[in-house]
């Protein structure tokens, strides 16, 4: 309908420029029609310009150069709907350019942290094997503190990481050995074993607590359950007795009585500490409070801050010796093989897999356990992953089954997710509806390829949506010739017939916008006549 | 030197401390808890303070305060106090002392 010789193409453009420029071309004719608050009018022509592209000739190319920047005043010129479109399609390519540059500088910034993270495990294995040699030898003034790890308690906490290790399987073994027959002698090695093993640990923590004595009080490097029971960085010596003692079914009359002894010294001396720890806790506030700690500038009170941290450390070394004095005391009480079954028990108490299966199992309702065992789950995972990496891998087992179970568990309720919804609809059709479909949604797909090279508005959701439809039609459908004992050759040839055998035609998008169209030009029709 | 020779031979438990260390207050506590009265001397009000403290260091003492002394004779510092007490031997020394209260 159009031989105007202006006829312009704009290089690789096609777009809604082309439609508009071809209204502001046509002139008066077009008008009315835009003027009516046509919104439809670019899309219907979009289909109508695609098929007269081949005629067009690029004359003209003055205006060629002229082309973009004096589109908008002749939008301007001709109506305001074609200008509000075009608006709202500069923005939209405007802030697809934005998230395409926040986007590569998200990229840029996670192959640097990429790049430090090597660099930083690279470190690691360095002063682990350091820490082999060296034993607790780090110094915390050789690195400084310029990383935000302190290198000290990094050794630590590996170091913690082996001992874990090493104590779980003293545990085993010795749980092996108390099953089964085990003389005294060798008996007695592996609990002075163990012993030494904690012994260790003080040894360890008391190093640690050089470099940062804070994180050695949180207990920090202790599982969230761990950390539940914390006095002074680690487990009460009192409540050490109490898990003990509910283990021995027999304990003769000295043992009960020096039992309680231990029982009440211990916890006199327990008492003394958490009151000297009080007082240094209020003291180190008003410290702080009255900004002595961490201010370079005042000189004078600076030593008496460093004071209070030694005198923190000496808790935390007077809490681990206390704790130390009571095993030695227990063991001395004990028999041998009570002392094994106490060490035993002792793990049971302070291991976080224990208190989580213990949670978990008491509470009645599944759904209930469902959710803890996935609360659990969730905190093991995110505190250490030394100690709690065993249970990890059970409750992570236990989820998906419990997961699923709870899914299932209301037949009453027809409350299916949207994709067992769909999936249900596939499988109720045909396989000849499922091939009209599928013709369907492939002809969808090409209105969206369409869509997007004519640079119109486009759900990018959509191409993905639809791909996977078709995926899971055709699943349906060949899932059905499997069971009907098709192999896969003669699969593949009725494919091939089938797909030569369908006919192209519109998909049901282009087809409603064909009846729209139809609908406008019967409703103009019927208003010009 | 012989002024800690003086103080620590006085009858009773003595116990040296600073006001400043909580480790001191918490060891008094444990005293009080024994029914124990110790007598309390705070070196950093002392004059001597720095000569008390390496006097203390002398005698055998791991760290200078707190230092306790029972009957004239040296115990030692919070660690000895506690793995004497947690092993049970700490009462039988005290309790000549003990008063009778409560």
């Amino acid at each position: 309908m159009n031989s105007t010789s202006t006829h312009f193409v704009p290089p690789r453009r096609v777009g809604i420029y082309e439609p508009v420029h071809q209204f502001g071309m046509w002139g008066e004719s077009f008008k009315s029609n835009i003027s009516n608050g046509n919104m439809n009018t670019p899309n219907h022509i979009i289909i109508p310009n695609n098929q007269k592209l081949d005629n067009n000739l690029s004359e003209d190319t003055s205006h060629g150069t002229a082309g973009t920047p004096h589109m908008f005043d002749q939008e301007a010129s001709t109506s305001r709907h074609p200008d509000k479109i075009q608006r709202r399609l500069a923005q939209n390519r405007e802030a697809a350019r934005k998230s395409r540059l926040r986007k590569k500088a998200y990229v840029q910034q996670l192959e640097t942290s990429r790049l430090k993270l090597i660099q930083l495990e690279q470190e690691l294995d360095r002063a682990r094997q350091q820490g082999f040699y060296v034993g607790n030898g780090i110094d915390t003034n050789s690195l400084g503190f310029s990383e935000t790890m302190n290198p000290g308690i990094a050794a630590f906490e590996m170091e913690y990481g082996h001992w874990v290790e090493e104590q779980n399987r003293q545990i085993c073994e010795l749980r092996t050995v108390l099953h089964g027959h085990i003389n005294d002698i060798e008996l007695r090695l592996l609990v002075e074993n163990a012993m030494k093993h904690y012994f260790e640990l003080f040894r360890m923590k008391s190093s640690a607590a050089k470099a940062d004595v804070f994180f050695v009080m949180s207990g920090m490097w202790r599982t969230s359950a761990e950390r539940f029971f914390l006095w002074i960085g680690g487990f009460r010596p009192s409540d050490l007795l109490k898990v003990l003692l509910p283990h021995f079914d027999i304990l003769t009359d000295q043992q009960l009585l020096d039992v309680c002894n231990l029982k009440q010294s211990c916890q006199q001396a327990e008492d003394a500490l958490t009151q000297g720890m009080e007082k240094l806790q209020h003291t180190l506030a008003d410290c702080v409070a009255a900004g002595q700690l961490g201010e370079g500038s005042y000189i004078p009170q600076v030593n008496s801050a460093m004071e209070r941290l030694e005198a923190l450390v000496s808790f935390v070394n007077q809490a681990d010796h206390l704790r130390h004095e009571t095993l030695q005391q227990m063991y001395r009480i004990l028999t041998t093989r009570q002392a094994a079954r106490g060490l035993l028990a002792l793990e049971l108490f302070s291991s976080s897999s224990a208190i989580a299966t213990m949670l978990s199992l008491s509470i009645a309702t599944p759904g209930t356990a469902a959710i803890f065992r996935r609360g659990t789950a969730s905190a093991t995972s995110t505190s250490s992953s030394f100690h709690g990496v065993r249970i990890q891998q059970q409750v992570s087992a236990r989820v998906p089954a419990a997961a699923m179970i709870s899914s299932s568990r209301k037949p009453s309720v027809v409350m299916m997710s949207k994709r067992e919804a769909e999936l249900k609809e596939i499988r109720s059709k045909t396989t000849e509806q499922l091939q009209e479909e599928v013709v369907d949604l492939k002809g969808e797909l090409f209105m969206l390829r369409l869509q997007k090279s004519a640079r119109n508005e486009f759900k990018s959701s959509d191409f993905r949506r639809m791909k996977k439809q078709v995926a899971r039609m055709l699943t349906v459908k060949r899932e059905r010739e499997i069971k009907e004992g098709i192999k896969k050759r003669l699969s593949r040839k009725l494919d091939r017939q089938w797909k030569k055998s369908i006919v192209p035609r519109p998909p049901p998008s282009l087809k409603k916008l064909q009846e729209e169209e139809a609908a406008e030009e019967a409703a103009e029709a019927a208003k010009s006549a | 030197m012989d002024k800690v020779m003086r103080m620590s031979s006085e009858k009773g438990v003595v116990i040296f401390t600073k006001s400043s260390c909580c480790l001191c207050y918490a060891v008094q506590i444990l005293f009080r808890d024994l029914r124990v009265q110790p007598t309390i001397h705070e070196i950093d009000n002392d004059p001597d303070c720095r000569e008390i403290e390496k006097a203390l260091l002398r005698v055998g003492c791991s760290t200078a305060v707190p230092a306790v002394f029972v009957g004239g004779k040296l115990v030692g510092s919070t660690n000895e106090v506690m793995s004497l007490h947690l092993s049970g031997s700490l009462v039988p020394l005290i309790k000549p002392y003990q008063s009778i209260l409560y």
